[in-house]
């Protein structure tokens, strides 16, 4: 005889009696291991997305405005089994046309990539060859095959902003021919597995609209020879770290001048080499890094006057102090040339009013008058001085004056033949030259602070400015570099931990499952007390008793985890079907794949061992305390309750007060702390009217000093009997009810207030998206002229800078997510959206600390940034560098998840060259006349209008599908509960079979009897819901103050009548089970 | 300690129960005094109520009195702590109750087997002592049997060998035979007697029957808490 042989005797004995706790350990390791089951799918998942849109991709450079020369790729070389590949990757929107001309379907956001060979050796080909691809010929990806309805042969459309060198709103670049119509054919949908028809260098909610078309067809059409955006790489022998430093290293190399759209031309006439760029505007890294001897900023002049005397459309340049020798202006003096001082009659020491035009952040031109003095006449036209004008789009490659057409107002009309001859001999030869530094204080902008910068021949030679330069300029400053794409995107890692979010989702299904599982071991404990005396009477002592009976628990725990374990991988398969159908709404619609890791399947077994362990040391702990012939005679173990009401009420204030206390230090909390914050003071209320209830409970235990009067009381009274059953049934109810009316309350209300501008729509009808950016002020009647917009719109523009989608349709963790540029005073003028906290769109104009200010949606702030009111993140540039981004305000419920916001003066600061506006809000007092009028005139800015509510709605949803999970599984647990209400009533009263026949021999009837055991345990009931009310009540109050948010009064009613009803029933059904028969047999064998 | 030593010894022992808020406390004993010799068999006997049962109880280191001493073969029960008591109750100690509480799981022969596990495995020796005493008692047929198949009085008498397996020096019997009818009763009874004599026990029962009581060497009579 060894105790092992005691233990295993004693299961297989009580077998039947261990099935309850076997069962409520099943569960609960089921709904553990399949929670973290539910992580490994979601893991995998975004792993095989990873897989799908890198391919071999390991690191990658992506420009956003810039451009390259794609032979970049051919001077890198990465060493034996590598691969680099260029790509010119471009917005477009689609459309497929019917037999009868009209537009079919449509679709947004498609990545227009043009690729050479070389992109193929990125795809986990299975075919010898790569999918053929000529000129006009488009390769598809299965997403928008099925969204425009093509296949193998179709012809489509597609409209591209067609890319400038020359960033669209700088300074006289031309602002027409914007988009571009390419008529591509359908060579074959491509497979994502094998033939990277997903490529994408960010995580997206769903997979993109991807077409393929051959580079140089794509260079060609768009205008761009030679010219890529991307660079992929992939190297057998490194892993991405390592390759991204070694390609990093390389660019630094190979590349070249005209890889940062700079040249260097020579003029022998002159013995000058000019450094000047495609983009007009020379930036100061650049002036910084060439360091020339001579600077110059040429600018068109709408007018130069003296007196009533005119001189139109003249090039005027700012030189640096050296370059005319002694006579070089200073502060507002300005030497002229022999043929404006002519045509305007002027000699030194006369004034000249130039008057020229300034462009403003959408375009809009003012006209600023400057006046100087003439300080000195020269030669019309010296050498060097006409390759001073820079190559200004629609005037550079004009043979007359007329007709030019730059970016801004011109009046033909107003050109003279004088002015018609001087262009015709002297090109864009400047008529006048001031001061480097006044000219730069009239005309330097964003893109730069010079046109062209000089060297001397005799001085240097081109090799050697080229060498210098190249040494001089890190390529990072312009966003040539390499970046790791792989590494984070093949760990999986998802923006929240889905296990865990699962194994909250389901805590209170757990907790029930155990609370039961306690009860039903605890029951059987019980049963077995007399034996349990006798081993303490003949000398066990109170720890080997207690010892022996967790190893039987053990032994449960142990075979309820391990079946649990395999029941949670069924559980896992529900929950994975559910989250593609039904509940897609919390995973933005993505396509979760079943996936189970073993050791995840080990961790959920020890987890589901390990609390159900802890539940039943739990229900023994006492057990053993007991006196030996206390349990010998089989009654339960007396206990002080003066003591122990005192006790409980004690605790019971400490509680309340704490709860209070909580609830008022996180008043002004903010986000997860403020949440958890009230959560936590609910469930220190809750404990607090758990506590009253023990103390209620012990003095009806012992009385309370008064006789009962009615069966009611003596009802109540009985359910003191066995106060830790009664109080886990109170606390298995008051939970259950807390959890799910505190959820509740977060449920989100789209339509909640839509008008209104407090409301997550901020008041709007629309949220607008454009392919092609819009260059103007649509509030204005010049911008809507421009765009031929008819009739009034209201809208706030913001300016776009593409990153990672960070709302919560996003499954991947994000770093970068999409930045919205916006003039703060119109959402001020606006009072559009609510701060949940911060002080309003104001904030956006602070300068605290140098970080740049951002306000970002609070669901977006909390859940895929993990960010809080005050954190700063560092954001890429234009530059190739990181600015600090501080975020100062959290939005409420709003629509602007996913999306950081800055002001629009911080983002041109950062990102000059992202021109135009590409998101909107939209006001509309007639929406479906709005929607029609902008979406015909903006129809080659691909513009897709969403309206305000229906945008909130998606965003909603995922919040409100996770509540539905939540009270899906919330809604199970309380099952549970009222099933374990059912069985403590059972028990109950089956172990009171002999009191209550002596009631019936007194003169009780049945009914009365089933009365009483319902009124004893409808006690219950009710404590456990107003326990549970009051402490959600307090959980959600800073909550209802939210848009969209409100006490869910009709859920609140449902909850409460399911519970009653559900445990009544319960309660019924138990005291006709235990009261069936006759009960007077009882009484006889008493 | 020499064999002319009592086994028991109680000075002055007295046990009070709490009552509710207000109320005088229940006195169950009163100052009892008693010494019990080795190998006596003694008769605790009196009305229900008496205090039987507790000091039963208080000498089986089941309870702890309120007042008073009680000595164990020299040693002071009130200074020993939880885990010295049970191991007191182990190795020197059987219990006997009015119900048998064996173990349904168990066999009789594994049930007899149970004290030995207290603080270790059983062992051949143990085993070899087992069979011998149920053997003895006349269950040698029965050892692989469950509580559930026996009688009453064989239930009875497994209690019985299970008390004996750690050849204690203390019998202690609580109505050993309040449960059966009048012949086992009486072979009980009998049995008991025998076991006192063989085995050389000190034996004291708690009993109504005065047949049982008739059987002892002394009998012990009990009124409101004392020695009659």
């Amino acid at each position: 005889m060894t105790r092992l042989r005691l233990i295993l005797a004693s299961l297989q004995h009580h077998a039947r009696a261990h099935v309850g706790t076997l069962l409520g350990a099943v569960v609960a390791a089921a709904v553990l291991t399949g929670s973290l089951v539910v992580g490994d799918s979601v893991k995998r998942t975004l792993q095989n997305q990873a897989e799908q849109r890198l391919g071999y991709v390991q690191a990658a450079v992506e420009l956003h405005d810039r451009f390259f020369r794609d032979d970049l790729a051919v001077r890198m070389d990465l060493g034996d089994q590598s691969a680099v590949a260029p790509i010119l990757r471009l917005n477009a929107a689609g459309y497929r046309e019917n037999e009868d001309g009209q537009v079919a379907a449509r679709a947004n956001n498609i990545q227009l990539i043009g690729i050479d060979d070389s992109f193929w050796r990125f795809a986990y080909l299975k075919a010898n060859r790569p999918p053929a691809l000529e000129e006009g010929e488009a390769l598809i990806n299965p997403r928008l095959a099925k969204q425009l309805g093509l296949q193998a042969g179709d012809e489509f459309r597609l409209r591209i902003a067609k890319p400038s060198v020359l960033p669209r709103d700088a300074p006289l670049s031309v602002a027409e021919d914007l988009t571009v119509r390419l008529r591509l054919t359908v060579v074959k949908e491509i497979s994502p597995n094998s033939e990277l028809a997903n490529f994408s260098l960010r995580p997206g909610a769903t997979a993109p609209f991807n077409v393929f078309v051959p580079l140089s067809w794509l260079q060609e059409e768009a205008e761009l020879p030679e010219r890529a955006n991307g660079l992929l790489a992939w190297a057998a022998q490194s892993t991405p770290g390592e390759l991204t430093a070694q390609a990093n290293d390389q660019l630094q190399n190979v590349w070249r001048l005209a890889d940062a759209e700079l040249e260097l031309l020579e003029n022998e006439e002159d013995d000058a080499i000019d450094l000047r760029t495609d983009r007009i505007f020379l930036d100061a890294q650049t002036l910084k890094a060439a360091n020339a001897p001579l600077t110059a900023l040429t600018y068109i002049a709408n007018n130069l006057h003296h007196g009533t005397n005119a001189t139109p459309y003249s090039m005027i340049t700012g030189v640096s102090s050296n370059f005319l020798g002694r006579i070089t202006p200073t502060g507002d003096n300005m030497v002229i040339t022999e043929w404006l001082a002519n045509d305007l009659q002027v000699k030194s020491g006369d004034q000249i009013t130039v008057d020229y035009y300034v462009l403003g952040l959408n375009r809009q031109l003012e006209e600023r008058p400057h006046t100087f003095t003439v300080s000195g006449i020269l030669d019309t036209e010296q050498p060097g001085w006409r390759e001073l004008m820079p190559n200004f789009p629609g005037i550079v490659d004009r043979d007359n004056l007329r007709d030019w057409n730059p970016g801004i107002d011109f009046d033909s009309g107003r050109v003279r033949d004088q002015d018609e001859d001087y262009w015709k001999q002297h090109r864009g030869t400047p008529k006048a030259f001031i001061a480097l530094e006044t000219g730069q204080k009239l005309w330097a902008n964003r893109y730069g602070e010079a046109t062209t910068m000089r060297f001397r021949f005799n001085a240097t030679d081109r090799t050697e400015i080229e060498a210098a330069l190249r040494e001089k300029f890190d390529p990072a400053q312009i966003g040539l570099r390499f970046r790791d794409v792989r590494t984070e995107a093949v760990a999986g890692d998802s923006a929240n931990d889905f296990g865990g979010l699962f194994i909250g989702l389901s805590f209170f299904l757990v907790l029930a499952a155990l609370i039961l599982m306690g009860l039903l071991f605890v029951f059987g404990v019980e049963q077995r007390a007399p034996q349990i005396g006798t081993l303490l009477a003949i000398g066990f002592t109170g720890k080997t008793v207690r010892n022996l009976l967790l190893a039987e628990g053990f032994v449960l725990a142990l075979l309820g985890a391990g079946l649990g374990a395999w029941a949670g991988l069924g559980y896992t398969r529900v929950l994975v079907d559910l989250l593609n159908s039904d509940w897609a709404g919390a995973i933005g619609n993505g396509n979760i794949i079943y996936h189970a890791q073993p050791q995840t399947v080990v961790y959920g077994v020890i987890g589901g061992l390990a609390v159900a362990l802890f539940t039943i040391w739990l229900t023994v702990r006492k057990l053993a305390q007991a006196q030996a012939i206390t349990l010998i005679q089989g009654a339960p173990a007396a206990t002080d309750t003066t003591h122990a009401g005192r006790k409980a009420l004690l605790t019971a204030a400490v509680c309340a007060v704490g709860a209070i206390g909580l609830g008022l230090a996180m008043k002004d909390a903010q986000g997860q702390m403020k949440a958890g914050g009230f959560f936590g003071a609910g469930m220190l209320m809750l404990v607090s009217c758990l506590c009253v209830c023990h103390a209620w409970l012990g003095k009806m235990a012992t009385g309370g000093g008064a006789s009962f009067a009615t069966l009611g009381a003596m009802g109540l009274r009985g359910s003191a009997r066995r106060r830790g059953r009664s109080l886990a049934c109170i606390g298995l109810l008051a939970c259950g009810v807390f959890l799910l009316v505190a959820v509740g309350a977060f449920r989100l209300d789209p339509n909640d207030g839509a008008q209104e501008r407090w409301s997550g729509t901020g008041g709007f009808a629309f949220f607008g998206q454009s392919d092609v950016p819009v260059l103007y002020d649509l509030n204005t009647e010049k911008g809507r002229e421009e765009m031929a917009v008819n009739g009034d719109v209201s809208l706030v523009q913001m300016r776009v800078r593409e990153g990672d989608d960070a709302s919560c349709l996003n499954l991947n963790q994000t770093r970068e997510p999409r930045l919205l540029g916006v003039d703060p005073q119109q959402l001020i003028d606006k009072e559009a959206f609510t701060f949940a906290k911060g002080d309003g769109w104001e904030l956006l104009n602070g300068t605290d600390g140098g970080a740049v200010p951002a306000v970002v949606d609070m669901n977006t702030g909390m859940w895929a940034l993990h960010v809080k009111v005050g954190d700063e993140m560092e954001y890429p540039n234009e530059a190739g560098g990181t600015f600090p981004i501080r975020i100062v305000g959290f939005l409420a419920n709003s629509m602007l998840q996913g999306d950081l916001i800055i002001s629009e003066q911080n983002f041109v600061k950062q990102f000059p060259s992202a021109s135009g506006y590409r998101a909107f809000l939209i006001d509309a007092e007639d929406p479906q006349a709005t929607e029609e009028e902008l979406s015909f005139a903006l129809e080659d800015y691909g513009l897709e209008l969403t309206p305000a509510t229906r945008r909130l709605a998606e965003f909603s949803q995922v919040q409100n599908t996770y509540l539905d999970i939540f009270q899906a599984l919330g809604g199970l647990a309380l099952l549970l509960g009222s099933v374990g209400l059912g069985v403590v009533v059972l028990r109950n009263v089956l172990e009171r079979r002999g009191e209550l026949a002596l009631l019936q021999a007194v003169g009780f009837r049945k009914g009365s009897l089933h009365w009483l055991v319902l009124a004893e345990h409808g006690g219950l009931l009710a404590l456990g819901l107003i326990g549970g009310v009051a402490s959600a009540l307090l959980a959600v109050a800073p909550s209802l103050t939210g848009p969209g948010q409100g006490l869910p009064l009709g859920l609140l009613k449902w909850i409460i009548c399911g519970i009653l009803v559900s445990g009544l029933f319960w309660t019924w059904l138990a005291s006709v089970v235990a009261l069936r028969g006759r009960l007077l047999t009882a009484l006889r064998s008493e | 300690m020499t064999d002319s030593s009592p086994l028991l010894k109680l000075e002055n022992v007295s046990r009070e129960f709490p009552s509710a808020e207000g109320d005088q406390p229940l006195r169950v004993l009163r100052g009892l005094s008693l010494e019990v010799a080795r190998g006596e068999s003694v008769a605790v006997v009196g009305p229900s109520g008496c205090g039987k049962s507790t000091l039963l109880n208080l000498i089986g280191s089941l309870d702890q009195p309120t007042g008073g001493t009680l000595t164990f073969d020299g040693r002071e029960l009130g200074g020993l702590d939880d885990v010295e008591l049970a191991a007191l109750r182990n190795r020197e100690m059987g219990f006997i109750f009015q119900s048998h509480h064996l173990l349904p799981q168990c066999t009789v022969m594994e049930n007899v087997l149970v004290p030995t596990l207290a603080h270790r495995s059983a062992t051949a020796d143990d085993e070899d002592r087992a069979r011998r005493l149920l053997e003895r008692v006349g269950l040698g047929e029965r050892l692989a049997h469950r509580p559930g198949q026996l009688s009453g009085g064989e239930r009875q008498r497994a209690a019985v060998v299970r008390a004996l397996i750690n050849e204690p020096q203390l019998l202690l019997a609580d109505e050993p035979t309040g449960a059966l009818d009048e012949a086992t009763a009486d072979k009980l009874g009998q049995l008991l007697v025998e076991l006192n004599a063989e085995e050389n026990l000190t034996l004291i029962t708690v009993t109504h029957s005065p047949d049982l009581a008739a059987r002892m060497a002394r009998t012990v009579k009990l009124a409101e808490g004392q020695i009659a």
